[in-house]
């Protein structure tokens, strides 16, 4: 930390210079852009365990579980993260580590299958390691011994929101000059614990995803990692990288109200998004694409309705808005990174990708959701919102802008 | 950087601990968690002297670190996942106490705060760091009062599976236990009015996989900072690797500085609660110290053998420095 002087420099931006995405939709960012703009929905049966007991039975499962190159990582959920972070670094991995480069990750659960399995006995003779390797910050750190980095090394977890807010932190730290360079994402697996967990909340959909449809009638789980490679803009500059967008404003905010429902008001969405702005030094009337949250629950869908049209006024009904959790499911702490990667892309090809399955907009939600097809925006859009909420009242927003 | 501490809370007994006003029926539907995060939160924010709150404010946040989290609920969750035969039979208020986050949603409730919510499940250094993350904050105008502290509370599995797992560390770890405790500061903007009881004035985190190279970079840190306020340096955390506080102390010899044992539980493995532990614990000396001195600044460090590696440094008073 910075103790004295200084703090007067300049602000320092923000820069995103690559994308990595693993979903059920497909490995890497183009299969995820591709069948997000045709609208396709991975969402289907549950294979990788019995959901008979279960009110819901469908999730976006993914397929194929990418390679370890190295050969050393059982577990699930870490491959992902390996392969969407590998992707985010690409050919930057050279000028990637040392001191001034730095690991931020979002998880809800991390390497907790390696734990379920220990308590039911399955040990794959590595109990010794089970408590650590299995906890929540194992893959920053597999993240951050693969890469080389030797600066900060966090992992964040705040629910759904976990993977917005590590993005969010990670600008933070080379804003403030903490790093140079910040890999920064999310990601979990599926698995019974969770979909036990929702299913008897009654929050997942018998029948279809639908976010912000009339019909909604609950969530989708999903699975998969999202992760962007974060650099001062000089830094990326003097290296000849290519700026795809950039991280003006994050910001976090509690609803302060019930520890499983949304404020009805959106007030946490409401605080929250208006902080990234502030934080961005950017106005509402400058965002031009709204990445929502939008599970699928009737309260949540509702309560970010509300939260954007407080803030966004009569512009609420005029930004295009959409949801991504239709298509690839909701894919907890994966998620808010997941939609990161997407709105990156929307700034650079001005194109918006419908809210799969949609067809009949919740009169109660008057937003400007793109539906249907996707939305080529053929002035382009300058700057974005992505938000993101969670249990116990976690807010988290984005602010991006075209580079 | 300079930002006042105002308010600390140290919790190590949560089954008989004073229930500080709240619903003790709410205590106990907590994860343990959650639980001893929200008594350490709650003694801070009383100890500042904050009273009931009317609307939620963005101004005020919390985040905190740990290093294992709600594993107390997710092991709970998980079991009767495998028990039971049919959905219903599962406890919905049991799965929503698996969110790390929970510990900040019970707070903010509790005091309306509005603003900032996150925790750090980083490792054993997370407490430091979420002191470190919320300090930055408040020194950049994000925020006017954080809650931020480290906690941790302890499932009988996971004592198994640590009894496992000590035995690596030989005869360091195997006579060392898991042990639950919350810690817990309030930090504000340094201002006319507000009663300073110490003040964080700088800090580090990194990952280094190698504990003499992470005790050599700690030790550049301390002897580039310090401006002639050299005190005491507390490594909090339980030595496990063997090498880490020697190469520190080796590197560090001859600058001046004290070594001081963290005083909360020295042989208990705190995790994530150790150094925010240390921490309040260098409030309370500097509160102790005879007012006619000039105490020199505490320091608090942790090493984690995963790699991560934290230090805090806290001032006294500004009306307790000199110059």
């Amino acid at each position: 930390m910075k103790s004295g002087s200084e703090r007067n420099t300049p602000r320092r931006e923000v820069a995103i210079t690559g994308l990595g995405a693993v979903t059920a939709l497909g490995l890497g960012v183009e299969r995820f852009w591709s069948e997000l703009v045709a609208g396709a929905s991975a969402i289907h049966p549950v294979t990788l365990f019995d959901t008979r007991r279960y009110q819901a039975h469908d999730a976006a499962e993914i397929g194929t579980v990418p390679e370890d190159p190295l050969g050393d990582v059982d577990e699930r959920a870490h491959r992902f993260a390996l392969a969407a972070s590998q992707e985010a670094l690409g050919e930057s991995a050279a000028s990637f580590g040392g001191a001034r480069s730095g690991v931020v990750v979002g998880t809800t659960l991390g390497g907790n299958r390696l734990w379920t399995n220990w308590l039911q006995g399955g040990t794959n003779g590595r109990s010794a390691e089970m408590l650590d390797l299995s906890s929540v910050p194992s893959a920053t750190r597999l993240l951050a011994r693969r890469t080389g980095a030797r600066g900060p090394a966090i992992t964040l977890s705040v629910a759904c929101a976990s993977g917005t807010a590590a993005i969010g932190l990670g600008a933070e730290l080379i804003r403030r000059g903490e790093a140079d360079q910040i890999l920064a994402g999310g990601y979990d697996a599926l698995s019974e614990f969770v979909f036990a967990g929702f299913d008897s909340l009654r929050a997942l959909s018998p029948t279809t995803v639908r976010p912000f449809d009339r019909r909604r009638d609950g969530l989708g789980l999903g699975e998969g990692a999202g992760f962007v490679l974060l650099e001062e803009a000089g830094f990326a500059r003097r290296r000849g990288a290519r700026v795809l967008a950039r991280v003006r404003g994050y910001a976090s905010a509690s609803d302060a109200h019930h520890m499983t429902r949304p404020s009805p008001t959106g007030d946490g969405l409401f605080r929250a998004v208006t902080g990234a702005l502030a934080n961005a030094q950017a106005s509402p009337e400058e965002v031009g694409f709204i990445s929502a949250h939008g599970t699928a629950t009737p309260f949540n869908d509702r309560m970010e309705a509300a939260g954007l049209a407080r803030l966004f006024g009569k512009r609420a009904g005029e930004i295009p808005v959409n949801s991504i959790k239709g298509a690839l499911g909701h894919t907890l702490g994966a998620a808010g990174a997941l939609e990161a990667v997407m709105t990156t892309l929307v700034l650079m090809r001005g194109v918006v990708p419908p809210t799969a399955n949609l067809s009949e907009v919740d009169p109660g939600c008057p937003l400007d959701l793109v539906s249907g097809r996707a939305r080529v925006v053929s002035r382009g859009i300058e700057m974005a919102v992505s938000t993101s909420s969670a249990f116990a009242g976690t807010n988290a927003a984005l602010v991006l802008e075209r580079a | 950087m300079r930002v006042a501490i105002t308010g600390a809370g140290l919790v190590q007994e949560i089954d008989t601990a004073p229930e500080a006003g709240v619903d003790p029926g709410r205590l106990r539907r907590m994860d343990r968690f959650g639980r001893v995060g929200f008594l350490a939160g709650n003694e801070a924010i009383r100890a500042r002297g904050a009273s009931a709150h009317g609307a939620a404010s963005a101004r005020l946040g919390t985040i905190f670190g740990t290093a294992y989290g709600c594993r107390d609920s997710i092991t709970d969750h998980a079991d009767l996942v495998v028990a039971t035969t049919r959905g219903d039979e599962l406890r919905p208020a049991l799965f929503a106490q698996t969110v790390h986050n929970s510990v900040n949603g019970e707070l903010a409730i509790e005091w309306g705060l509005g603003g900032v919510s996150e925790v750090l499940v980083s490792g054993r250094c997370a407490g430091l760091e979420a002191l470190l993350v919320a300090a930055g904050r408040i020194e950049d105008g994000e925020a006017d009062c954080m809650v931020a502290g480290g906690a941790e509370g302890i499932h009988p599995a996971m004592q198994r599976a640590w009894a496992v797992e000590r035995e690596s560390y030989g005869n360091r770890g195997r006579s060392v236990d898991l042990h639950e405790a919350g810690a817990a500061v309030v930090l504000e903007k340094t201002r006319e009015g507000v009663r300073e009881l110490a003040a964080i004035s700088g800090g580090t985190f990194f990952f280094e996989p190698d504990p003499e190279e992470a005790a050599r970079r700690l030790a550049r840190w301390v002897i580039e900072t310090e401006d002639g306020r050299r005190g005491t340096l507390c490594v909090a955390s339980i030595e496990l690797e063997g090498t880490f506080s020697s190469s520190l102390w080796s590197a560090l010899e001859g600058k001046g500085w004290e070594s001081r044992e963290r005083d909360t539980a020295p042989d208990r493995e705190l995790l994530a609660a150790a150094g925010p532990a240390g921490v309040v614990e260098a409030v309370r000396r500097f509160a102790a110290a005879d007012s006619n001195g000039n105490p020199g600044d505490e320091m608090v460090a942790v090493r984690d053998p995963q790699g991560p590696t934290a230090l805090v440094r806290i001032s006294a008073p500004a009306a307790r420095r000199s110059g």
